[in-house]
């Protein structure tokens, strides 16, 4: 057998699919960092955290990931996606760059891919399944309703969420991402 | 459901089927501290364009692939396995992953078997029962002709069975990508055989709960989805399905010797060329009508895995078996234009088959050489010659 035919392979990079997850963990970063000063549901559930409180959701092996915080205030802040030297209280990584990209391109809904074993978290899982909650109100407010309904478990009745409250909510979340504050 | 007073069930493989399944491999290498696997794949699957894809799902990972052999050919060879070994050790790998059906698999677990375990011979006698230590993570991929053995824990080498929980594979990984459109003759054949593994390993006298479970999953993918598959074979629903039912039937079939149906199959394939799972198509419903009439082996429970609880509920207790033979033959009837009716339909000589029952009655010692022959005689003439 002649080895020199059968070589070492390296693993390729997919640059497309990388750039857009990145980019959606940013909005969606920055859009968890509205949503906790304008939602009272997002609100509520990073009340229950303790300060201090540090998630990372981002993708097996080597990122991109998205890090959200709270300060000693109180204040929930986006920062930024470098892993670097915070302390993590909850780690939420996605298996591989398909399984997020399916995620990202809600082909896969949260829960779904939480079923499907597509996550690996690391730390509290009522803190985990928190943070599942908490994205799901994000994508209801950053994604039309055709399109958020494939993204949530559940899409909120009127009853839950009033056109109102998601319309202005909306728009201030947009904003607020938009300008980073 | 029944309980043996005593049973042991080596319940190992890990499952990973679905929608981007291939993507899953690096991740579960690493939960088994391994990032270099050799890859083995047949002509066969690499020419449906399957070990690109398998290669481009391992993009954005750790792993780098140590080597691609794709030219494994139909048989599994020690001097072949041999120089996989050596290719192995020579690239500094940890793992093996495989593509594809049959001796590919056997040829991966030999050269498993020889990187493992210094100066193991995999031919010498009782060559299994010397594995006594974890073997490096195989990775198994299945196609949908996959005949049900690739994950059980024996490998065929060189024409020996060599046998030992440590060869059943660490991970099967089904993804519809890999299940590329094969001939219906093809996939008939590969069903077959899975349905045959399925419907011996729940019929054993010793058959286990655990074994049970996996067998009825098979049998019941078979039934409902081997028409469509053949009607329309690439299709993903039904070939995933198929690919299923395979792996399930081959870990059902761990701890187990072959059945008289799949041993006279194969016996018989050898000797005459012809493709064992259509033999054993024909054998299946004589074995379970003989079964059947001596009131041991066929068990009310095919009927439930084959037509569901709704038909099983109505049925009487006492007619169950029968019904489900009968619900099997008429399934089997339905690929009659691949599946003769009798051996004689075949064309096999006379004289083969007294070669095929001495030959299988080696294979297996649960059955004699004079059972063989009764089921044979029954099966080529279709009329009972021997009673």
């Amino acid at each position: 057998m002649n080895i020199s035919n059968y070589p070492e392979i390296k693993p390729g990079i997919k640059y497309f699919k990388r750039i857009y997850i990145a980019v959606m963990l940013f909005v969606v970063g920055r859009a968890i960092q509205a949503a906790a000063r304008v939602d009272k549901e997002v609100k509520q559930e990073f009340e229950n955290f303790r300060d201090g409180f540090t998630f990372c959701l981002g993708v097996m092996p080597g990122g991109p990931y998205m890090l959200v915080g709270k300060d000693e205030k109180g204040r929930v802040k986006y920062l930024g996606w470098k892993k670097g030297p915070h302390k993590l209280t909850v780690d939420m990584k996605i298996k591989n760059t398909e399984a997020a990209f399916l995620v990202f391109t809600f082909q896969e809904s949260t829960a779904t891919a939480y079923a499907h074993d597509r996550f690996v978290v690391d730390g509290d899982l009522i803190d985990g399944l928190a943070i599942v909650r908490i994205l799901g109100l994000v994508e209801v407010y950053l994604l039309p309703k055709i399109i958020a309904k494939l993204a949530v478990k559940r899409y909120p009745k009127w009853s839950e969420m009033s056109p109102l409250r998601k319309y202005f909510n909306r728009t201030l979340i947009y904003t607020r991402t938009l300008l980073g504050f | 459901m029944q309980l043996p007073e005593y049973y042991e069930f080596y319940s190992h493989p890990k499952f990973n089927s679905g929608k981007r399944a291939l993507e899953t491999i690096p991740y579960e290498l690493s939960t088994m501290d391994a990032v270099k696997p050799l890859v083995l794949s047949n002509m066969r699957a690499s020419g449906h364009g399957t070990g690109k894809k398998l290669v481009k799902a391992l993009y954005d990972s750790p792993v780098t692939i140590g080597a691609f052999y794709d030219e494994v050919p139909g048989v599994a060879s020690i001097g072949l396995i041999r120089d996989l070994a050596q290719l192995f050790r020579d690239r500094g790998c940890d793992s093996l992953i495989v593509t594809g059906s049959g001796p590919v698999v056997d040829t991966a677990k030999g050269v498993n078997m020889l990187v493992s375990i210094e100066g193991l011979d995999p031919l010498a006698p009782g060559a299994g029962g010397l594995i006594g230590q974890n073997l490096k993570p195989l990775v198994y991929i299945p196609s949908v002709n996959a005949c049900g053995s690739e994950t059980s824990d024996s490998a065929v080498i060189d024409a020996r069975t060599i046998t030992s929980d440590r060869l059943c594979p660490d991970l099967i990984v089904i993804d519809p990508r890999m299940m590329a459109a094969e001939e219906p003759g093809e996939i008939i054949n590969a069903s077959m055989m899975v349905l045959t593994s399925a419907i011996e390993a729940s019929s054993a006298a010793v058959c286990t709960p655990i074994s049970e479970t996996y067998s009825h999953a098979a049998i019941q993918f078979i039934y409902e989805n081997l028409s469509a598959a053949v009607r329309k074979p690439g299709s993903r629903g039904p070939s995933m399905a198929l690919a299923n039912a395979a792996a399930m039937s081959g870990v059902a079939l761990t701890g187990f010797s072959a059945g008289i149906v799949r041993s006279l199959g194969l016996a018989l394939a050898d000797l005459t060329g012809l493709p064992a799972g259509i033999l054993m198509g024909v054998l299946l419903p004589f074995a379970l009508e003989q079964k059947s009439i001596s009131r041991k082996g066929v068990r009310d429970e095919l009927l439930l895995a084959l037509a569901g609880m709704e038909v099983y509920s109505e049925t009487p207790v006492k007619e169950r078996a029968g019904r489900g033979v009968e619900i099997l033959r008429e399934f089997i009837g339905g690929f009659r234009y691949h599946i003769p009716e009798t051996l004689t339909e075949m064309n096999i000589p006379v004289y083969r088959l007294g070669q095929a029952a001495a030959a299988a009655a080696e294979r297996s010692g649960e059955f004699s050489e004079s059972d063989c022959m009764k089921l044979l005689n029954r099966a080529y003439a279709a009329s009972g010659i021997d009673e």
